[in-house]
């Protein structure tokens, strides 16, 4: 199956092994969540100013999928305002769902595209989603 | 016995690794089940008709060669849905039967299953307390720590072999000691029975738990050994139908065991499959079994252990049986066994494998785990290290 090359392509491997995305962000607000079943893990940062995300970081433990997806995460939402941020979610959920999306708001994300078909690992895909939208959420609220 | 023959997924070439999960069924067994459902099929006890007549004979005939398969006695073989029903229905039990009350002690080590370690945190709720033997880092026990740790102990439930580090317990000289204080015994051999033989009279425990999935046999069925002389104390685990022996309106008395345990009609064909795993297990020889299985797992060991990017836990020596866990280096467990799967279809499993408080010991989130059975081969060890080397560069 072509899927796993995808996955395991020199690009995600890449992305999951970048340090650059992975640190604390002070003064940030943050939130985590848990795929119990494999103990994959992330912490999102995120600092919102008049409704623009001026910086995300993340630190977490899990697969190449989850940490490739969380890295994706943090460089696609960077500068974007709350809004974009929000759209660009809806496309990711689209994508896993197998659905149209547009591919133009999610860059290297795209890789992904086959992630609807792995029922296996689409939780792990998802899980800095997870805590995104959970944020999202609060940051509205808030 | 032909081993290509009887288990047909052979032919297409997967190495299955993942025998402490569950095993492949060979032909045999398919066919005990399906000849059962064809010809036989009717429901057991009390029926007049032939059919009927038939299918109780094949249901308690195989309750005799499970039984005989481990050394008890029919009618102190229950069947269950497996191990964990098993664990359930004897901690239930115990509590209806005043065997364990307020005040009891269980005595269990950090490195049980799930299905042994919540049944009797269930039992708190009675006052019942839980004591723990810890295992070392690498997450193996030692049989004097679990010696030392029996004083004013009630029960010991204890793993015949840890279902993560493939240890085999020296349970002759825990239950010597365990006997000596009258302190009752329940092995979980989930893992024991498929792999080495079991003698319960020999090694005179009182409670055994086991499937028959992992040793051949169809899914939905166990079993739990009760040593005869609790069989007419212990209250039924479940009550209803095929059980009774008068029922009035306001109460009901009791049938005699093995049938007081098994209310309700009984997995027949589940029966009759775990009968035909274990005649096949008898014919291939179980020390045959155990042969093979600690050829495969020392060799593992010692390839394994030639992998500098490699951690393997457990006692890594001749105590492991079937079972080998390990971690390649800076790779998460579940990208491991999808490089394994699609590159060399090889099929080993990740995660926590139902034993959290072990993985939090080894300092794991979880880890990789192949294990094996007796249709595996050395070819098989050598296709998991070539895959796991191919891991490394790809991903290490």
């Amino acid at each position: 199956m072509d899927w796993m090359k995808e996955i395991y392509s020199d690009l995600v491997v890449r992305y999951a092994k970048d340090p650059s995305a992975r640190k604390e962000l002070e003064g940030a607000i943050s939130a985590r969540d848990k795929n119990e079943s494999c103990g994959d893990e992330v912490r999102l940062f995120l600092k919102v100013e008049d409704g623009i995300v001026k910086d995300a970081s993340f630190i977490g433990e899990g697969c190449i999928v989850s940490m490739a997806s969380a890295s994706m995460l943090v460089k696609l939402i960077k500068d974007k305002s709350i809004e974009d941020v929000k759209k660009i979610l809806e496309n990711v959920e689209k994508m896993m769902k197998g659905e149209e999306y547009d591919e133009d708001m999610l860059g290297d994300l795209v890789v992904f595209s086959g992630i609807s078909g792995i029922p296996a690992r689409s939780k792990c895909f998802y899980l800095a989603w997870s805590v995104l939208k959970d944020m999202l959420q609060s940051v509205q609220g808030g | 016995m032909n081993l290509e023959e009887d288990f047909p997924f052979l032919n297409r070439g997967i190495v299955y690794l993942d025998n402490a999960a569950t095993t492949q069924k060979p032909n045999q067994v398919i066919e005990a089940i399906s000849n059962f459902y064809r010809y036989h099929n009717a429901n057991i006890h009390r029926g007049v008709h032939t059919l009927s007549i038939e299918a109780t004979e094949m249901y308690e005939k195989s309750r005799e060669r499970v039984a005989s398969f481990i050394g008890a006695k029919s009618k102190e073989l229950i069947f269950t849905y497996g191990t964990t029903s098993s664990i359930n229905f004897l901690s239930q039990s115990l509590i209806k039967s005043e065997v364990l009350k307020e005040g009891s002690i269980v005595l269990l080590t950090a490195v049980e299953h799930h299905s042994n370690l919540l049944p009797w945190q269930n039992l708190k709720r009675y006052g019942v307390s839980l004591k723990f033997v810890d295992s070392d880092e690498n997450g193996v026990l030692d049989e004097d720590k679990i010696i030392n740790s029996m004083e004013n102990v009630s029960l010991i439930s204890l793993t015949g072999l840890s279902n993560v580090t493939g240890q085999r317990i020296d349970l002759e000289k825990v239950v010597k000691e365990a006997k000596k204080r009258g302190i009752l015994v329940h092995i979980d051999g989930a893992q024991m029975v498929p792999h080495v033989k079991v003698d319960v009279s020999k090694l005179d425990i009182d409670f055994l738990s086991f499937s028959a999935h992992k040793m051949l046999g169809p899914t939905g069925i166990g079993a739990l050994y009760i040593n005869e002389k609790y069989l007419d104390a212990f209250e039924p685990f479940l009550v209803g139908g095929g059980m009774i022996d008068r029922v009035t309106l306001e109460s009901s008395t009791f049938t005699n065991p093995p049938e007081k345990f098994e209310a309700g009609t009984p997995n027949i064909a589940g029966a009759i499959g775990f009968a035909a795993a274990v005649d096949y297990l008898n014919s291939f020889g179980m020390e045959n079994v155990e042969k093979i299985d600690r050829e495969l797992t020392k060799y593992a060991l010692e390839e394994l252990k030639k992998l500098d990017f490699v951690d393997i836990y457990g006692p890594k020596d001749e105590r492991q049986v079937s079972i080998v866990s390990f971690n390649v280096k800076g790779v998460h467990p579940h990208d491991v066994a999808s490089i394994l799967d699609e590159e060399y279809k090889v099929a080993i499993r990740t995660g926590h494998h139902c034993a959290q408080p072990l993985m939090r010991k080894l300092g794991v989130s979880a880890t990789c785990r192949a294990s094996f059975y007796l249709y595996n081969k050395k070819e098989d060890v050598d296709r998991l290290v070539e895959g796991l080397k191919r891991v490394k560069k790809w991903i290490g």
